[in-house]
């Protein structure tokens, strides 16, 4: 399933690459991030919840906003 | 409550440095992660200062915060508390020296037939007192990168090589090795020495920065430390002001610039409720602003601006390193060439042609290198120093020398800055002069213009009351309004006349004429003019410019210049030559960001000298030329160095190559070479 949504906190490349990394697990795959639009889109399977894509995120000290 | 619960609400604070930073966004991050832990009461991350306060409760695992910070990818450490930086000579010259005496003592050895004595402190010199740079020569070469590092491992390494061969006469070489190791040691030492002096000198920069702060009472205004202000003080803050300390603005509006910390350069609004940051510029209002809890100040920002300036490699270091990593694998190429040349084709037996192609790497290490551009930064700093200007980086200073071209704004820079008051017309009115100057000094005393600053010179010298006033606002460039003692003032330009100011106090209209000191020495420019292009461009009216271009024989001079228009005839120059732009104002600012140099004076508004790379502590314009002299002199001195550190070495390679080094030719090479460079050094730099 694909998702988008806006984390407010992106602001520069640094940011970009700790989401992807924070957002590298089982489920989770082909994940973008648009810094400009502060936009993240990304697909998950099944077997994962966005509460917990919205958890690992939280970790890194990012909010997940639904746009 | 019980015991345990009162104990745990003790709070105590710490601070952390941190390191991978790269934006405000990180900041902000750190500041999210570390508030999750409920121990933690509040926490403030200082992006460019890499620093988190945090106030915690006392059951706090620190060492598990450190471990989260950790976890999302930056490093924090705890702060240690600011170590007592008086220099302390001895220890810093200590090894140095110890290093030295030990590689004296290795021929002595020898020469006793003591060769225990002489391996083991060739060996402690070599492999204690010079561990560090085979680290770091380690580390580069792995990435097949070279340095002086390289090359100074390299040398001392094939000494100790060469010295245990079975042979007869080479085991002197480990001597060398020591003393190429001594050496650069000693070379590091005045480096260390010379850093920590300028740390001393850019104390010194603080102490005559206004580091002040206006503390609002009831109605009275008292200069204070920003060291000594507490949580809930209130603060002025004039426009062009650097917002000396964390806090909520409380009365006023205004703009900031947090290009500084943030890199946002847009004008950010301010008004009551927001919070402004340490660092960031007040750009156009005057505004009162309570400190805030666990707040961070510019004393501290400053401080690591300039140690950050410092800590920039010279290009002249970059330069070496360009060498080097030339000079590295050709002398490496050398080497092995020699070896195969002699085993191969001469059929030199394989010790000889070993101990041959080893004494050509020990030979090629310039020893003195290492001394060859510390002495001369260190000099040319406290020289400048003492000239009365500070550079914030040797190859800015250099720049000076090589560029041509320079912009004045000339308001307070070619010219004194001051305006003297010639007439104050009141005639409309029922007020007296000293009325009027009393309230117009009142509402200029909250800003930095010069014309402002000289009206509250004048209302000084006639020793008048000023009253506390509210609600003030600055049209850069136009003028300024406000309530003073209750009325309503308004002071402005006089629409296409420079000089006058229309004034208005409650219902009252009253004009000031002004008249600019145009006093320029003009031998001076004479002078500068000889050695630079020289541009003008003000924000005054063409006409007065063009009066003062044609005074003063400059034929490219523009008026009424905002500060977008002087960014933008930088910018145009640029395209085709490097440029020095000399400022003082607010205005200035971005053009002196963008310029190859930028040059301003101690009395400018503390946003011009945080953009400067230059800062003339006393004096005026004729510092133009002693900092364009001393750039050349100290450029030259290095280049010297670097010749008479290289040249001795280079012309033993042949000999070297050839086999018919020894030992005693070798040191006596290392020896010229070092005290060449260091007579050379301690010559005068400037006369």
């Amino acid at each position: 399933m694909d998702k988008k949504f806006t984390v407010p906190e992106i602001s520069c490349g640094h940011c970009k690459e700790t989401i992807e990394k924070a957002l590298d697990v089982d489920g989770v795959s082909n994940v973008m991030v648009d810094i400009d639009t502060k936009a993240v889109s990304l697909s998950i399977s099944d077997s994962i919840e966005m509460t917990t894509v919205a958890s690992l995120l939280d970790e890194q000290g990012y909010t997940v906003v639904q746009s | 409550m019980n015991k345990a619960t009162q104990l745990s609400k003790v709070n105590e604070t710490l601070t952390l440095d941190l390191e991978g930073m790269t934006c405000a966004a990180c900041a902000a991050r750190i500041e999210r992660v570390v508030s999750k832990d409920e121990s933690i009461e509040s926490v403030s991350v200082n992006f460019p200062l890499k620093k988190a306060v945090i106030t915690y409760q006392k059951n706090l695992n620190i060492e598990e915060l450190i471990k989260k910070i950790n976890s999302i990818g930056y490093s924090a450490n705890i702060s240690a508390p600011k170590e007592d930086d008086k220099t302390n000579y001895v220890a810093t010259f200590f090894i140095p020296f110890l290093s030295l005496v030990f590689s004296a003592g290795i021929s002595r050895g020898f020469q006793s037939d003591d060769a225990f004595i002489s391996y083991l402190l060739g060996f402690t010199v070599i492999f204690i007192f010079g561990k560090r740079f085979h680290i770091s020569a380690f580390k580069k070469i792995r990435h097949l990168e070279f340095n002086m590092d390289t090359l100074i491992s390299l040398g001392s390494l094939s000494s100790v090589a060469v010295s245990l061969l079975p042979s007869s006469n080479s085991d002197m070489f480990i001597d060398a090795g020591a003393y190429i190791i001594s050496f650069v040691l000693f070379g590091k030492a005045v480096e260390e020495i010379s850093i920590k002096d300028s740390i001393n000198v850019s104390e010194a920069i603080k102490n005559s920065r206004p580091q002040n702060a206006k503390l609002l009472s009831d109605k009275n205004i008292q200069i204070k430390k920003v060291s000594d202000l507490t949580t809930g003080d209130l603060i002025g803050i004039s426009p062009g002001e650097i917002i000396p300390i964390d806090g909520i603005v409380i009365n006023g509006t205004s703009s900031t610039n947090e290009d500084f910390l943030t890199g946002e350069s847009r004008p950010i609004d301010k008004s009551p409720g927001d919070n402004v940051l340490a660092g960031s510029i007040n750009l156009d209002g005057y505004l009162e602003v309570e400190v805030k809890d666990g707040a961070v100040s510019t004393y501290d920002l400053i401080e690591s601006l300039i140690l950050e300036a410092q800590s920039t490699t010279p290009s002249i270091q970059k330069v070496l390193d360009r060498i080097t990593q030339f000079f590295v694998p050709t002398i490496l190429a050398l080497s092995l060439f020699t070896f195969l040349y002699r085993f191969l084709i001469q059929n030199t037996d394989l010790i000889r042609s070993l101990e041959i192609a080893i004494s050509v790497l020990v030979i090629a290490c310039p020893c003195a290198l290492g001394l060859a551009t510390p002495i001369i930064l260190y000099k040319a700093s406290s020289l400048a120093y003492r000239d009365g200007f500070i550079f914030k980086n040797f190859d800015k200073l250099q720049n000076v020398r090589q560029l041509n071209k320079i912009i004045f704004d000339k308001t307070g820079t070619l010219t004194s800055g001051v305006f003297n008051i010639s007439k104050i017309d009141t005639s409309d009115t029922n007020l007296s002069e000293d009325t009027v100057l009393s309230y117009v000094a009142s509402l200029e005393i909250k800003s930095n213009h010069p014309v402002a600053k000289s009206l509250v010179l004048e209302a000084e010298k006639r020793e008048l009351p000023l009253f506390s006033s509210e609600q003030v606002k600055e049209d850069i460039g136009s003028g300024i309004h406000g309530i003073v003692n209750g009325t309503q003032v308004l002071i402005k330009r006089k629409k296409g006349i420079e000089n006058i100011l229309d004034i208005s106090i409650g219902d009252q209209n009253v004009s000031i004429d002004l008249e600019e000191d145009l006093t320029i020495n003009d031998e001076l420019l004479q002078s500068i003019k000889h050695h630079y292009d020289i541009s003008i461009l003000s924000g005054d009216s063409s006409e007065k410019v063009d009066i003062l271009a044609k005074r003063i024989g400059i034929s490219n001079a523009l008026g009424n210049q905002t500060p977008e228009d002087k960014l933008q005839y930088v910018k145009n120059i640029q395209q085709n030559e490097k440029v020095i732009f000399i400022g003082d104002g607010i205005n200035d600012s971005p053009s002196l960001q963008q310029a190859d140099v930028s040059i301003t004076t101690s009395i400018s508004s503390q946003i011009a000298q945080a953009s400067s790379d230059i800062v003339i502590q006393s004096g005026g314009l004729e510092k133009i030329l002693s900092i364009k002299n001393l750039a050349a002199k100290s450029s030259m001195r290095v280049n010297q160095n670097l010749f008479l550190a290289f040249i001795y070495n280079t012309l033993m390679i042949p000999v070297a190559v050839s086999g018919n080094i020894s030992p005693k030719l070798g040191a006596l090479a290392m020896a010229m070479s070092s005290i060449s460079v260091v007579v050379n050094s301690s010559r005068k730099l400037t006369n």
